[in-house]
């Protein structure tokens, strides 16, 4: 039966009746974050903390002041800029994790909670790892393909037009290749959910399950292009424009004397970009939904018999054939 | 009566036409008087082919010999054949970098190469000396690099007399590299011509062309015609002379420059005019800009800067005499921005710039009107003596026009000063090279920029500090006063800071014998001082030592620390408590410090340490605890690669620790969650 429900406010709804996925994704990326900048606070504690000279980074925003605690860094032993870094591979592999357990949070309304949501991802790791690579298969020359006419492009701009006119033509060439990554992703984003909705279904092996996806999306995509996408990249812009717009509320803070204002600003435009990219992946399932994949029936064989050779004769007269 | 009158007539006629004259012919400065020896005059038409990027010139050079000796020989000036694959300038830029383009890629495009050739050179009563010309490579013996050719004269130049060369030579220039070139219609003719080198202490002073190094020429006249598309709009060097409309669609400009040791140009069709005034101490200055048109707000921000920078300039060293000063806006995306010539530079900027990179490459080009234009080092051997100096008071203008702490960046959320970027420059490269190592032959380019222009700035900062502000700017006035116009050493600017210093009692003359008596120093016009600031330029100028005091460790005890303490706040006030603040000398770089040491009742004592030892005790015992020990309390020891240990507070503020720690969490959370979307 195919429906079509509203895509935002379906998506919304999903998104947060498995609330504590997107919680539980932002915690992590937090916890990850602070816990592997812990080091390089130490380092720089060292540094400021008892120093006069660090003074024009307490009431103000020096950047001389913060150029020479770079140079520092860069300079002084340990690795702690380093191992920094370390949060991000983690945080990529635990959303592997964490997504098909909130697809499949979506599609059946499941608990949503760390434990049921990492059971569900371990279910479907490798076949959203698979589909990562079959994503980075097709997309990746797509767009470096685009990318490719982009810098032509530029290279065009930059012999012909300079100035402020020249950027925003260069901007525009930007934004057709976000726009085609955007449709790209969006498609990618179905066959991960048709995928969890095969393997709700226990229907064949899951690497045939991915093959039985590409259709069905595609399908689906562009039966319903134009609210699709548009529900895709309205809620992509508005992920960004909240980063964005409390990045800058964040820099303007930088001069106070406290901590608490950069911090509170940078977690909630971080808080609001995954929220837009989870309530993506609800309308996705909304989609999905309104748009089931058709399982194959099965059927159970006819059973093997012995034939007398009257029956065999009569069955070659064309004869009605009975069984022993 | 008649007589009489006739005769005084004659009389103040005489005495009156000299000057009359001379006032009446300088076009080009506001000085009655030449102010330079000029040793070269220039005649040079130029036909400039915009379609090929190439020119066609012919060159009347006349040459006085006023070394003294008879001349033999010529060498000259070829640096556009610097930019081939074969010279020593682009190869030194590939192994160990260039100050502007690393050309690290295996391959030279053929657009970027740049060459001139000269199809003829002959001088009046020697004949055609093309045949006599040879290239030479005084300083790496690289015989394919081709910026320096030198003239064997058939009969020697004797002392006082006078050569005029004609030479018609070929530019052909190569795509925007090293302040030089095209890029798409828009051109810069610098270093384009034929130019004697320089004779100097004795002997010829031509070096070859290297990727750190920039240029040393005599000073004298210019008058020059560029022939160019109707398009084109040009500005050069001097004055403007005149323009004349030719039939085959070209126009010819003719400029002229007095007392000038370079003459650069740069056209293009996108040139849009702002003019100013600055009224100097000597007269009238035109300011007069081509800002581009993609640059639409570029025009009155370069003027506004360079009017404010002509009257600090005025004010604290000297006046600027040229009539004129011409600011180009390079191309963007080009190597051509941030160049200085005589009475011409080349700024950089963007059509959105929130910062003030434009004023400082504004004010940094212009003060090389003075260090280097009219204060004429040789910036082959002392590049520390117009980049360093330029710096200095490069830093020391913008503060006074833009603020100490803005003068980079200024917004209610964050702001930077210029004598930060200079500092933060010299700790990147401190003890690799002395300031007075010649320019290519530093370690690499980053340490020739480094040094050259970081740590000069930062040392003459740190000078300052030591012999007073109202010192210094009498120094640094003097020196321009006394060898503008000729080409002064390392050792005529260091002693004529030591003779002022003396004089104002902010330096003693060391005994003879002294051990800082004992470095060796070169050439110089102005003689030995011999003051205790030698010590200070033994160690900052000529030696690599690293300065870096510290503050290691402050503690405060109850001198009867087996009795315990009362509960009463008011009565712990009155418990005397011994202070031990530690001091370590953690460089070699030895300079006498000040500490500040700030107690918990408010008191603020200052002590000294001649930081000789490595290390140093301070006691104090008093009715408080100390709260903070400060080295340099006044923060004029820019030199200190470390600032950060300089002071020690037992208070700790986590605030700093906390707000970067925070931004770059935030950072790495933003970036986790942009990589995810691929899954």
């Amino acid at each position: 039966m195919t429906q079509q429900r509203n895509l935002l406010t379906g998506g919304l709804r999903l998104t947060l009746q498995s609330w504590p996925a997107l919680v539980w994704t932002y915690v992590l990326n937090l916890g990850l974050a602070v816990f592997f900048t812990l080091p390089l606070r130490s380092q720089i504690a060292g540094m400021t903390a008892h120093s006069l000279a660090s003074q024009r980074l307490v009431g103000a925003f020096d950047l001389g002041t913060l150029g020479g605690v770079i140079s520092k860094l860069t300079d002084g032993p340990g690795p702690a800029v380093g191992a920094s870094y370390f949060s991000i591979p983690i945080y990529f592999v635990l959303y592997f994790l964490i997504v098909p357990g909130a697809l499949v949070s979506y599609q059946t309304g499941s608990s949503a909670q760390l434990f049921p949501l990492m059971q569900s991802g371990f279910a479907y790791f490798w076949r959203f790892v698979r589909l990562t690579l079959v994503t980075l298969v097709i997309a990746g020359p797509i767009l470096a393909g685009l990318n490719a006419l982009n810098n032509l492009w530029s290279a065009h701009l930059e012999k012909n037009t300079l100035g402020r006119p020249g950027f925003l033509l260069g901007l525009a060439g930007t934004i057709v290749v976000l726009l085609v990554a955007a449709l790209l992703r969006v498609y990618f984003d179905l066959m991960q959910v048709y995928t969890v909705q095969l393997g709700l279904s226990e229907s064949g092996k899951a690497g045939r399950q991915i093959r039985r996806t590409f259709k069905p999306a595609w399908k689906a995509l562009f039966s319903n292009f134009f609210r699709t996408y548009l529900t895709f990249v309205v809620l992509a812009v508005v992920g960004f424009a909240a980063v964005a717009f409390t990045a800058r509320g964040a820099m303007h803070s930088m001069a106070q004397p406290r901590v608490w204002p950069i911090f509170l600003l940078a977690q909630i435009g971080l808080f609001v970009s995954l929220l837009t990219r989870f309530w993506q992946r609800g309308a996705e399932t909304i989609l999905v939904l309104d748009n089931p994949i058709a399982i194959e029936a099965v059927v159970a064989p006819e059973p093997v018999v012995a034939r007398s050779a009257a029956a065999q004769e009569a069955a070659s007269d064309g004869a009605e054939e009975f069984s022993i | 009566m008649p007589r009489f009158n006739v005769l005084t007539s004659t009389i103040l006629a005489v005495l009156t036409a000299a000057p009359l004259a001379a006032a009446a012919q300088s076009i080009a400065t506001n000085s009655p008087v030449p102010l330079s020896t000029r040793v070269t005059s220039y005649d040079i038409d130029t036909r400039v082919d915009t379609d090929k990027k190439s020119l066609d010139a012919t060159e009347v050079l006349t040459y006085k010999n006023l070394t003294g000796q008879a001349l033999t020989s010529m060498p000259f000036h070829l640096y556009l054949n610097g930019f081939r694959p074969e010279s020593t300038f682009t190869s030194e830029t590939h192994f160990t970098g260039g100050i502007r383009d690393s050309e690290k890629a295996d391959e030279y495009p053929k657009e970027k190469v740049g060459g001139i050739t000269i199809t003829k050179i002959a001088a009046d009563g020697y004949g055609d000396l093309t045949g006599a010309m040879r290239f030479t490579a005084p300083d790496d013996g690289n015989m394919q690099d081709h910026t320096v050719a030198e003239v064997t004269l058939p009969h020697p130049l004797a002392p006082g007399a006078t050569i005029t060369f004609h030479l018609a030579f070929h530019d052909q220039f190569p795509v925007s590299i090293a302040r030089n070139g095209y890029k798409r219609d828009f051109i810069m003719g610098g270093q384009w011509y034929p130019k004697p080198g320089v004779f100097w202490h004795g002997a010829w002073n031509c070096h070859q062309y290297h990727s750190t190094t920039e240029f040393f020429s005599d000073f004298g006249t210019f008058t020059v015609h560029l022939t160019v598309p109707q398009r084109y709009v040009v500005g050069a060097s001097g004055v403007p002379t005149g323009d004349r409309a030719n039939a085959d669609g070209t126009k010819t400009l003719g400029f002229y420059g007095e007392d000038i040791g370079d003459f650069a140009w740069a056209a293009s069709p996108h040139f849009t005019v702002t003019d100013g005034t600055y009224n100097g101490s000597m007269g009238p200055v035109q300011v007069h800009v081509l800002a581009l048109a993609c640059h639409p707000n570029a025009g009155p921000r370069y003027r506004e800067i360079i009017q404010k920078t002509l009257a600090e300039f005025d004010r604290r060293y000297g006046p600027y005499p040229y009539k004129i000063i011409t600011v180009i806006d390079p191309e963007p995306d080009s190597q051509i921005g941030g160049m200085e010539y005589p009475t011409l530079f080349t700024g950089g900027t963007s059509w959105w710039e929130p910062t003030y990179v434009t004023e400082l490459t504004a004010e940094h080009e212009f003060g090389h009107q003075y260090w280097y234009g009219m204060v004429a080092t040789n910036e082959f051997e002392d590049a520390w003596l117009d980049e360093g100096i330029n710096s200095y008071t490069e830093v020391n203008v913008l503060d006074s026009i833009l603020g100490r702490d803005t003068s980079v960046f200024n917004r209610p959320y964050a702001d930077a000063g210029d004598y930060q970027l200079q500092r933060i420059s010299y700790t990147t490269a401190p003890d690799f090279d002395p300031v007075t190592r010649w320019a290519f032959k530093f370690r690499n380019s980053r340490t020739y920029s480094g040094v050259t222009y970081g740590k000069t700035a930062t040392l003459l900062a740190t000078l300052e500090s030591i012999v007073g502000r109202d010192t210094m700017d009498e120094a640094m006035r003097t020196y321009f006063m006394k060898f503008r116009f000729t080409h002064p050493t390392a050792e005529d600017f260091l002693r004529t800071i030591e003779q002022v210093a003396v004089a104002r009692g902010r330096a003693t003359i060391l005994p003879a014998g002294d051990a800082a008596l004992a470095v060796p120093v070169g050439f110089a016009d102005v003689p030995a001082v011999n003051s205790s600031l030698r010590r200070y330029f033994n160690q900052a100028v000529y030696g690599t030592q690293v300065l870096d005091y510290a503050v290691d460790s402050v503690s405060s005890s109850p001198v009867q620390w087996w009795v315990p303490l009362p509960d009463d706040k008011n009565a712990r006030k009155q418990i005397p408590y011994r202070s031990t603040v530690y001091l370590h000398r953690k460089g070699d770089f030895v300079l006498p410090v000040t500490v500040e040491i700030v107690f918990s009742d408010g008191t603020r004592l200052r002590d000294h340490w001649d930081g000789l030892e490595r290390w140093t005790k301070l006691t104090y015992v008093r009715n408080a605890k100390v709260v903070s020990a400060e080295i340099d309390p006044d923060h004029g020891i820019l030199l200190d690669v470390d600032l950060f240990n300089n002071s020690y507070t037992t208070k700790a503020n986590s605030v700093p620790a906390g707000k970067l720690s925070t931004i770059w969490a935030s950072a790495q959370q933003l970036f986790a969650q942009l990589l995810t979307w691929i899954v």
